[in-house]
């Protein structure tokens, strides 16, 4: 160890500042008595001179006798201690020697009988400090050489003794804890730190220090023991949490898969109930009846959105839903959402206004279903929730490197506000604000929940703030958002357009057993440039690929023989297959794209029934396009009903009278599955108005299918 | 005719009662018993000697109170000057004291000669003649022996080497030279005489030192103007009187 940081070199430093300091102030004092008493004592020899002196210098100055004065001036610096003299009478002065820093003055009085006193004049006798200093000269030696010397013998006798009573025992003592092995060391271990007998805080260390080796020995052992139960408790403990993990996590599967069918198998009595209501609605006519049906209608299409929420909500939370980037063009979703609610918002008489940065890229690479889903959560929420003023979306694009860009998409409304202790809670599934009315704003709380998700899943975040009673603003800020290329961006535009005249000659297989869906397929390219060939089984889809080599292959994934994922594993793994786009055609929602592309090499995925515009979508990725210069249209639900009716009624008038007879039919019957077959018979004459009533259906909105047949 | 003079005279009287004059005068330090016949102490403190009789005389006749201070002649010649005394007795005439003092007289003549031992034979004829004596001669501190005197211990060092001073009235001198401690001094050739008959071995040398009048110096200081002008008065009408004379007179009979 440092000596300077043994204790005893501490408490030496410490008592010697103090004795140092107390002995230079002892030191100093002496000597300064020393001096004063060699200065009392010049001064007295100089009163001694003066006493021997005055008389002769007053006669002589009586006498005016100069050689008398300055004999005596003479004698007086004769001695040592005066270094000068000054006489000065009227009319003799004498100066003999130097003046020096000290000076005894005194009046010369002549007194005599005949003239009294008489004040003849004054002397001064000069000394100097050096003679001080000459007489003290030695003592001051003397003092210092004892401060030291006594300082000194302390010193030594301090370090001596604090050595041997507190700096080798403690040395010993600390020498003993660092060295102290538990493992090793045994009960019988005593240290000694070699101050027997005497008995202080040392020894009482010393004895506390061996009590609690022994302590620390016993609950070591103790320790051992018990660290070996342990082990043992954990590793159970671990193949417990194991199994109960796995447990957990098929529970979880089957939880959301249960969720998922139910929720599948849900809407086609909610179906049921859905249309018929809508068909009691021409037949009542009492208003009381119109009223509860008017209610099980509302309560039924909330049930049914809010099945589609904790769809939505358990895919997010089983990991199901994955963000498919894609060119997007954000303009055209938020024109789309703003058609989609311009008749809630004339009806509320609030202004939409989008304030989009001018140097937004045409196209980005983000989900543009999932941040379609969002805008229209988002803007819903702000439709509903503002009664008067303005609902604004602010999209501000930051370029920070070449290829990506930071987005920020804002939807501020002035409405209603939430309160500052709400802000957080909303986010929670199924909250809304405390104490809101749910017969005016109805929803389930989960339409946040399932943004907040999806926009963390797209690595962003999802914030509000706002302030109650004027408004509330939502943030969406997504980093390092990918620019989509400049031909994808074409895509991007021609997309919500893209149609399947606008292909280029190819060759697709359609791989599907059941007979009306290969057929339906089939039928949607007849009158293209697309020639599809169709394989019943995955035996054929394997033959015809091999021989004919189309461009595309969509692919059925429950097949007989061989299943789609065998297939397209096979035709993947074939040199001459494997760069052919295969694109699965799955009934299970549940299916993991992921998966799909990852595990056996497909390309995309559609769901089951098929939607023509997703198909063409899809199949425009892969298969070339003739550039069209059609102005983009908007594919907003509602904008399409209204714009579209005067082409609609052109279009129905054209249908033969069977069809839509046969569609009456199945809307009063609400046969979902004729619905649809009938639907896709008139999808290759006009997939638009094939594409519109089947969203009608959809939504429920059989009156207004019912409307159109009218024409 | 009578009465008026009277009137006259009570009036002048009145006048010098009621115009006080007090006149310290300097003399001579002697002790009792001291041959000295210039300035004589008595038992009670009283003075008389011939100085004291002229000057007695003088301010008695100016109606002026006096006291007697015994101090050395060169103190004196300072405190006249300074006005600490009023009056000095032989009062040599020369150009430096008339700046601080009134004179008048004179009241008597004085000689100055110099005393050797009889057994010395110096050639003395002129002052210039002491510098080749290789003894030391001395006179009274602060004495004025004449012009010539003075003049050549002002302007020759050499002359001035050969004297020292002494305070004045010290008799000691006789004994002094008697043992040969110096080579003579100088004295006031009228008090030498009883002097020397204490000491036979001591002779008066034949060169006289210095003769001149002497006189009563008055401080120009402390006496006012009024005073001096009384003082002359007097002196003139005891030169009328003749009383001066009839009291040096005396006194030459008793040397
Ligand atoms: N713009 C807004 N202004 C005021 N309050 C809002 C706003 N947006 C959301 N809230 C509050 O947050 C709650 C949760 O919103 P969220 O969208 O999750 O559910 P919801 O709109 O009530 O129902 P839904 O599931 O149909 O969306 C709302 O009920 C409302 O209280
Ligand atoms: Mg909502």
């Amino acid at each position: 160890m440092n000596v300077r940081r043994t204790l005893g070199f501490q408490l030496l430093v410490a008592v010697f500042s103090v004795y140092i300091f107390v002995t230079m102030i002892t030191t100093i004092t002496q000597m300064y008595i020393e001096w004063t008493n060699a200065e009392d004592e010049i001064k007295n020899d100089l009163i001694s001179l003066q006493n021997s002196f005055e008389s002769g210098i007053a006669l002589a100055l009586w006498e005016l006798s100069e050689e008398q004065t300055q004999r005596i001036a003479r004698g007086i610096i004769y001695f040592n201690i005066a270094t000068g003299v000054q006489i000065e009478g009227k009319r003799i002065k004498v100066q003999l020697g130097e003046k020096g820093d000290i000076q005894h003055k005194f009046e010369i009085i002549y007194t005599a009988e005949e003239v009294g006193q008489r004040s003849l004049g004054f002397a001064i006798i000069y000394s100097t400090r050096k003679l001080i200093f000459d007489r003290v000269k030695y003592s001051y030696i003397s003092i210092v050489v004892n401060a030291v010397l006594k300082t000194f013998l302390l010193w030594v006798i301090v370090l001596l003794i604090s050595h041997r009573l507190i700096t080798l025992p403690l040395r010993k003592l600390t020498h003993e804890s660092q060295t102290l092995d538990l493992e090793k060391v045994d009960r019988s271990k005593k240290v000694n730190i070699g101050l027997d007998r005497r008995e202080n805080e040392l020894t009482l260390l010393e004895s506390s220090f061996n009590n609690m080796v022994q302590k620390l020995v016993k609950s070591r052992s103790e320790l051992d023991r018990v660290n070996q139960n342990l082990e043992i408790k954990v590793k159970e403990r671990t193949e417990e949490l194991k199994l109960a993990k796995e447990k957990a996590e098929i529970a979880n599967h089957a939880k959301s898969e249960f969720i998922a069918n139910m929720s599948h198998e849900l809407r086609a009595p909610m179906n049921a109930v859905l249309g018929f209501a809508q068909l009691l609605d021409t037949l009542v006519t009492d208003s009381q009846q119109k009223r509860y049906l008017h209610s099980i209608q509302t309560g039924g299409k909330s049930l049914l959105t809010l099945m589609n929420d904790i769809l939505d909500l358990s895919k997010i939370e089983s990991g199901k839903i994955h963000i498919q980037r894609q060119p997007t063009h954000l303009h055209n979703l938020v024109e789309d959402a703003s058609n989609i609610f311009s008749l809630k918002l004339s009806q509320k008489h609030l202004k939409f206004i989008q304030e989009i940065d001018e140097n937004l890229f045409p196209a980005l690479m983000l989900d543009p279903v999932r941040i379609r889903q969002v805008l229209l959560n988002l803007i819903g929420n702000a439709v509903k929730f503002t009664e008067e003023g303005h609902i604004k979306v602010t999209i501000k694009q930051k370029q920070k490197e070449e290829s990506v860009v930071d987005l920020i998409i804002v939807i501020k409304d002035t409405g209603i506000g939430i309160p500052e202790k709400e802000q957080k809670k909303i986010f929670e599934s199924f909250y809304q604000q405390a104490g809101q009315d749910f017969n005016k704003y109805g929803g389930s709380g989960l339409g946040l929940t399932i943004s907040k998700r999806l926009i963390e899943q797209m690595d962003g975040v999802l914030s509000v703030t706002s302030e109650v009673g004027k408004g509330s603003v939502f943030k969406i800020a997504l980093n390092q958002v990918a620019i989509a290329p400049l031909e994808e961006a074409d895509v991007a535009e021609k997309n919500p357009l893209v149609k399947k005249e606008f292909f280029k000659p190819a060759t697709i297989l359609i791989a599907d057993d059941v007979e009306s869906n290969r057929e339906l397929l089939a039928e949607v390219f007849k009158d293209t440039e697309i020639n599809a060939m169709v394989a019943a089984n995955g035996q054929d889809a394997l033959l015809f690929a091999e021989e004919h080599l189309p461009d595309l292959i969509l692919m059925d994934l429950k097949m007989p023989i061989v299943n789609g994922y065998e297939v397209t594993r096979l035709l993947k793994s074939n040199n001459n297959t494997k760069h052919i786009p295969i694109i699965a055609l799955s009934s299970s929602i549940t299916e993991n794209e992921e998966e799909l592309h990852k595990k056996y090499g497909f390309d995309g995925s559609l769901p089951k029934p098929v939607s023509f515009t997703n198909l063409f979508l899809i199949m425009s990725q892969f298969l070339a396009i003739e550039t069209i210069t059609e102005k983009p249209k908007s594919f907003g639900l509602e904008e399409q009903s209204t714009q579209s009716v005067p082409l609609i009624a052109e279009v129905v008038r054209d249908l033969p009278k069977e069809w839509k007879e046969n569609m009456k039919q199945a809307i009063n019957r609400v046969d979902v599955k004729q619905i649809n077959l009938l639907i896709n018979q008139i999808q290759e004459q006009d997939a638009q108005l094939a594409e519109t009533i089947k969203m009608k259906v959809d939504n429920f909105e059989y009156q207004d299918i019912l409307a159109i047949l009218q024409f | 005719m009578k009465q008026l003079l009277m009137f006259l005279l009570t009036c002048f009287v009145f006048h010098s009662a009621y115009a006080i004059c007090k006149i310290k005068v300097r003399t001579a330090k002697v002790s009792v018993g001291e041959n000295s016949l210039k300035y004589i102490i008595h038992d009670d403190g009283s003075w008389s000697g011939l100085t004291i009789d002229l000057t007695k005389a003088l301010l008695e006749e100016a109606g002026c109170q006096y006291t007697f201070h015994p101090m050395p002649w060169k103190r004196a010649l300072a405190d006249l000057e300074d006005g600490h005394i009023d009056m000095m007795m032989n009062f040599s005439f020369n150009k430096d004291r008339e700046k601080f003092a009134y004179y008048i007289g004179p009241m008597d003549e004085e000689k100055m000669i110099l005393i050797v031992q009889k057994k010395s034979n110096y050639q003395i004829n002129s002052l210039e003649d002491f510098k080749k004596i290789p003894v030391k001669f001395s006179f009274e501190r602060g004495a004025y022996l004449g012009k010539v005197f003075d003049n050549k211990l002002k302007t020759d060092p050499e002359f001035k080497k050969k004297f020292s001073q002494f305070s004045g009235g010290d008799i000691t001198n006789y004994e002094r030279l008697a043992l040969g401690r110096m080579g003579g001094f100088i004295a006031d050739k009228y008090e030498v005489a009883i002097h020397l008959k204490k000491f036979p071995q001591l002779i008066v040398h034949p060169f006289t030192i210095n003769h001149d009048w002497v006189y009563w110096g008055i401080s120009r200081k402390s006496v006012s103007a009024e005073t001096i002008l009384k003082l002359y008065q007097a002196y003139i009408r005891l030169k009328d009187k003749k009383s001066l004379e009839q009291i040096v007179h005396q006194y030459a009979k008793l040397q």
